[in-house]
C-alpha cells in the first residue's frame, strides 16, 4: 500500500490526488458507508450494549482496519480518475502543525481540507474543496449520514477550530511522549475507566491524562472537540480531517509498538467487552455483506490480525516525537 | 422522586432521580447517557468524545452544539 506521509510534505499534485480522490468516493456512494459503519459501530444506549469500535481496547485495532480498507478505496478512486492509484493516507502530526490559520497551516488551505466554519452561518465551512452546496445541478459534499438520534441534523460540513471554550488547543508531543512511556497497552476492566499508568490505549484514546500536565479530553478525543462542529458526534468520518487525526492516532499506536516490542501487544483474550478481546471478530469486519457499491462480504478481522504492521503492507515516514 | 431544572438558552434542563437512577431531559426529550462511575462523570452518544462531571454539564454541552446550527435552520425555514 506504500508509505503514508505528513500530510505538509505532498506536492500540490499530491494534495490535489487526495482531494479528488475523496470527492470521487463521495460521488460514488462509497464515502458515506464509511460514515455510516462509524455510526454503526458506536452501538446503541442499552445498558449492556458495548461500544463495537471505542471505549476499550478494540479502539486502535479497528481503526486502524478501518483505515486499511478506506486507503484501499482511495487508491480506486485515485485510478478511476486517470492516476495510478500509488497515493496513500497522509496524517496530521496536530503536535507541530497547530495552527488554524491556513496561511500558516496548509493543511487548512482551500486547495487541501479548507478552514474553519463561520461561526456567523452555523459554523459552515463557505470555502474550500469540502464546502457543502446542495444546489441541484452542483452539489458538493453533501452530509447524508447522521446520528439517528439527532432528529434535526444538517447537511453542510461544520467546523468550530478551539470554539469551545474547554478545549481551546490541542494535544502537544509531550502529551504523546507522556503516553509513549507507558509500558502496558491496556488493563481490566478495559474501558473508559483504567488509569493512565495502566493503558496507553486508554490514554491515546483521549479518557485520562496522566497528571499533573494532562488536559482532559486528552490526545484523540481531544482532536475531535478541538475541530468542533461536523466531528463532534457519531457521524464524524463525514468529515475528511476524522481521516487524517486517525491516521496519526495509528502512527503513534506504531510508534508505541516499535519502542515496547516485548510488551504484550494485545492483552485482553476474554472479559473484555464484545468484540474487544484479542480473537474477536470486529464488526463490521466479520464477514458480513458488504453495503459498498459492488462489495459483495467484508473481511472477517480480529484485533490479532492487525498488530504486526509489517504484514499490512504500510508505514510510516516517520514514528519520530 | 426528585427534579431539578435549570433554563439554558430557551431550553429547560431537567436531572430526574428516580431511586438514585438519574436521568437527563432536555424540554420533554429524555437523553440516554451512560455514567462512568456511581455518580459520574456522564457520557452520551450525542457527543461520544467527551465525558461531563455533572448531567447538567453534559445537557448545556448538547444545547451549545445543538445551537451551532440553530440559526441557519432558522434562516432555512423561513426562505
Amino acid at each position: 500500500m506504500g508509505i503514508r506521509q505528513n500530510q505538509k510534505t505532498l506536492s500540490p499534485a499530491m494534495r490535489s490526488r487526495f482531494v479528488n480522490a475523496l470527492k470521487r468516493m463521495k460521488t460514488d456512494g462509497v464515502y458515506d458507508v464509511y460514515v455510516r459503519w462509524h455510526v454503526e459501530a458506536m452501538g446503541d444506549m442499552g445498558p449492556n450494549s458495548p461500544n463495537f469500535a471505542h471505549q476499550g481496547p478494540v479502539f486502535l485495532p479497528w481503526h486502524r482496519q478501518f483505515l486499511i480498507l478506506f486507503e484501499e478505496d482511495l487508491q480506486k478512486a485515485d485510478r478511476a480518475n486517470g492516476a495510478d492509484g500509488s497515493i496513500t493516507l497522509p496524517y496530521w502530526d496536530w503536535t507541530v502543525d497547530q495552527s488554524p490559520d491556513p496561511a500558516e497551516n496548509p493543511l487548512w488551505a482551500d486547495d487541501l481540507l479548507g478552514p474553519t466554519g463561520d461561526p456567523n452561518q452555523g459554523f459552515r465551512v463557505t470555502s474550500g474543496p469540502f464546502a457543502t452546496d446542495t444546489t441541484q445541478g452542483h452539489e458538493n459534499w453533501v452530509l447524508h449520514v447522521h446520528d439517528p438520534m439527532d432528529d434535526q441534523p444538517v447537511d453542510f460540513l461544520q467546523r468550530g477550530f478551539g470554539s469551545d471554550p474547554q478545549v481551546d488547543n490541542l494535544p502537544t508531543a509531550d502529551d504523546v511522549r507522556n503516553a509513549l512511556q507507558v509500558p502496558v497497552y491496556d488493563s481490566s476492566p478495559w474501558n473508559t475507566r483504567v488509569v493512565g499508568t495502566k493503558s496507553f490505549r486508554n490514554l491515546l484514546e483521549g479518557w485520562v491524562t496522566i497528571k499533573p500536565t494532562g488536559r482532559e479530553p486528552g490526545l484523540h478525543n481531544r482532536v475531535h472537540v478541538w475541530i468542533g462542529g461536523s466531528m463532534l458526534p457519531m457521524s464524524s468520518p463525514n468529515d475528511p480531517i476524522f481521516f487524517l487525526n486517525h491516521c496519526n492516532v495509528d502512527r503513534i499506536w506504531a510508534a508505541w509498538q516499535t519502542a515496547h516490542q516485548q510488551a504484550d501487544q494485545y492483552p485482553p483474550t476474554q472479559g473484555a467487552p464484545e468484540g474487544h478481546n484479542r480473537g474477536d471478530l470486529m464488526q463490521p469486519f466479520d464477514g458480513r455483506a458488504d453495503a459498498r457499491p459492488g462489495g459483495t462480504t467484508l473481511p472477517k478481522v480480529t484485533p490479532a490480525d492487525l498488530l504486526d504492521l509489517t504484514k499490512l503492507g504500510y508505514s510510516y515516514d516517520t514514528l519520530a516525537f | 422522586m426528585t427534579k431539578k431544572s435549570i433554563s439554558y438558552k430557551g431550553k429547560r434542563i431537567s436531572v430526574v432521580e428516580v431511586q438514585g437512577a438519574k436521568q437527563l431531559f432536555l424540554d420533554s426529550e429524555h437523553i440516554p447517557v451512560k455514567v462512568r462511575g456511581r455518580s459520574g462523570p456522564y457520557w452520551s452518544r450525542h457527543l461520544p468524545y467527551v465525558e461531563f462531571p455533572t448531567l447538567e454539564q453534559l445537557g448545556r454541552a448538547i444545547v451549545d452544539y445543538r445551537a451551532l446550527d440553530e440559526k441557519k435552520k432558522t434562516e432555512r425555514k423561513t426562505r
